[in-house]
């Protein structure tokens, strides 16, 4: 790799790395410096594909570590217990956690997105591949299906 | 009532605000040259065995490498698990699995190891190069392995062979030597041979937290991998070549019956065995806190998975 050639990539991935490092850590599980480092990869390799007109760097380099993330991973285990590894949780967080980890796969990316990286609905929409409108009904589906899974106390 | 569109935003932020510091992006970048200097190194070796023909083993020289060979790769940063342990033949046996499996073989017949010196390595090799006398782990795995990822000529044969051998930094377990052999060395040539796949593999501290675990007969105790594993317990995780250890404890257990979510008293349930499983790092090392725990669905045949070590309080 030129000198150069890095030092632009860097500046390029640098404004987006913490929420590239976020999403990897929401959807990467204890692999996420695994997903982290191979979305990095594949930017890199991908880099001269890049169209500012198509959309954001924001919005690209999150669009491929959700790709690696989703190479990465499968769904949650049906019979197994994920242990609690963050001491620190209320039963509540956990309980919300759980809910999170049993949406489906698209369901849970639309609520990591919009709930704990912050994006908006039209940031999410063109790393979900869909329009802004499937964004907010595939959110609306979520919280309705948490709420069946977390009881009556929510709405 | 609680508003559910509220409450996740709150957690949101309040997790995101917890959150470290993204890894370094610097370092981050340059592991990516690495990877593909590694290719360009394999070419270069590649192409003089088949112009030479008469090398049978294949090396890969990455003195600049900071990562071990095959699928195990070092991380940005410190790792962020917690409680690792830093027991010698487990993390060299975990390692070598890790290589075994990703070459091919998740089964190998035999696993060994001789803790020696770079330059004594070298001259068991025979390569007639002079190369440094720092303390390594000389490692070798006999199996049946072709190395499908490694870059070759067009019309050449991945390279395969019985036995990988492989060398360690003894200190900070980093990877500097890779190879596929057709037949392995006299490893007792260079010291006392370890046999990985014996108990004396297994992390101390995994042998201690057994040995404390309350209402424990006896455990059985594999060294594997999340794919082998994958063919004996339903789960949907992921399946990988990444090393495990997995352990199944026979006695009596309580533990919290899995109740409906939001249920505030969750039962308890007594179980006769209880299956554990332990993730290793990227460098081999064990992490003492388990990954995963399964209660309450019976005993699994852990031969399936490896060799089985039996331990007893």
């Amino acid at each position: 790799m030129a000198r150069d050639e890095r030092g632009e990539f860097e500046a390029f991935v640098r404004p987006h790395w913490d929420a590239m490092a976020r999403l990897a850590r929401r959807l990467g599980g204890s692999d996420w410096e695994d997903v982290l480092q191979d979305a990095l990869v594949l930017a890199w390799r991908k880099r001269d594909r890049y169209d500012a007109e198509r959309g954001t760097a924001a919005t690209w380099l999150l669009t491929l570590t959700t790709d690696a993330a989703r190479k990465s991973l499968r769904k949650r285990p049906s019979v197994l217990e994920l242990v609690d590894t963050a001491g620190s949780e209320t039963s509540d967080d956990v309980d919300l956690a759980r809910a999170v980890a049993r949406l489906t796969d698209r369901q849970r990316l639309a609520v990591e997105l919009h709930y704990f990286l912050g994006l908006p609905v039209a940031e999410i929409a063109p790393i979900m591949n869909c329009s802004e409108g499937t964004v907010k009904s595939t959110l609306s589906d979520a919280r309705a299906r948490m709420r069946t899974y977390l009881g009556g106390n929510y709405r | 009532m609680i508003d559910l569109n509220e409450t996740l935003r709150e957690r949101g932020a309040r997790w995101a605000e917890a959150q470290p510091a993204a890894p370094d992006l610097g370092t981050a970048i340059e592991r990516i040259p690495r990877r593909n200097s590694h290719i360009r190194s394999y070419l270069a070796v590649a192409a003089a065995v088949l112009a030479v023909a008469v090398v049978s083993t294949i090396w890969l020289i990455r003195p600049s490498d900071h990562s071990p060979p095959g699928p195990v790769r070092a991380s940005a940063t410190s790792t962020p698990l917690k409680a690792v342990v830093n027991d010698a033949a487990s993390r060299v046996a975990a390692i070598a699995l890790q290589v075994a499996a990703n070459e091919g073989d998740p089964a190998p017949t035999a696993m060994q190891a001789v803790r020696t010196t770079r330059s004594d390595t070298d001259r068991l090799e025979d390569s007639g190069s002079s190369l440094p006398d720092v303390p390594v782990w000389l490692v070798q795995v006999i199996g049946n392995f072709v190395c499908h990822d490694c870059k070759i000529p067009p019309g050449a044969d991945p390279p395969s062979g019985t036995a990988i051998t492989l060398v360690l930094d003894a200190v900070t377990y980093e990877g500097s030597e890779f190879g596929i052999d057709k037949k392995p060395l006299d490893l007792s040539k260079l010291g006392e041979v370890v046999d990985l796949s014996a108990a004396g593999a297994i992390p101390s501290l995994l042998s201690q937290k057994l040995r404390a675990t309350k209402g424990l007969d006896h455990a059985e105790i594999v060294l594997t991998t999340w794919s082998r594993l994958h063919r004996i317990v339903h789960t949907d995780l992921r399946t990988t070549s990444v090393a495990i250890w997995f352990v199944q404890a026979h006695g009596s257990f309580r533990h919290f019956a899995s109740g409906p979510i939001g249920s505030s008293h969750p039962a308890t349930a007594t179980s006769p065995t209880m299956q554990l499983v332990f993730y290793v790092t990227s460098h081999g090392a064990f992490v003492a806190k388990p990954q995963l725990i399964i209660e309450g669905h019976g005993s699994y045949d852990l031969s399936k998975l490896g060799t089985v070590l039996t331990l007893r309080p």
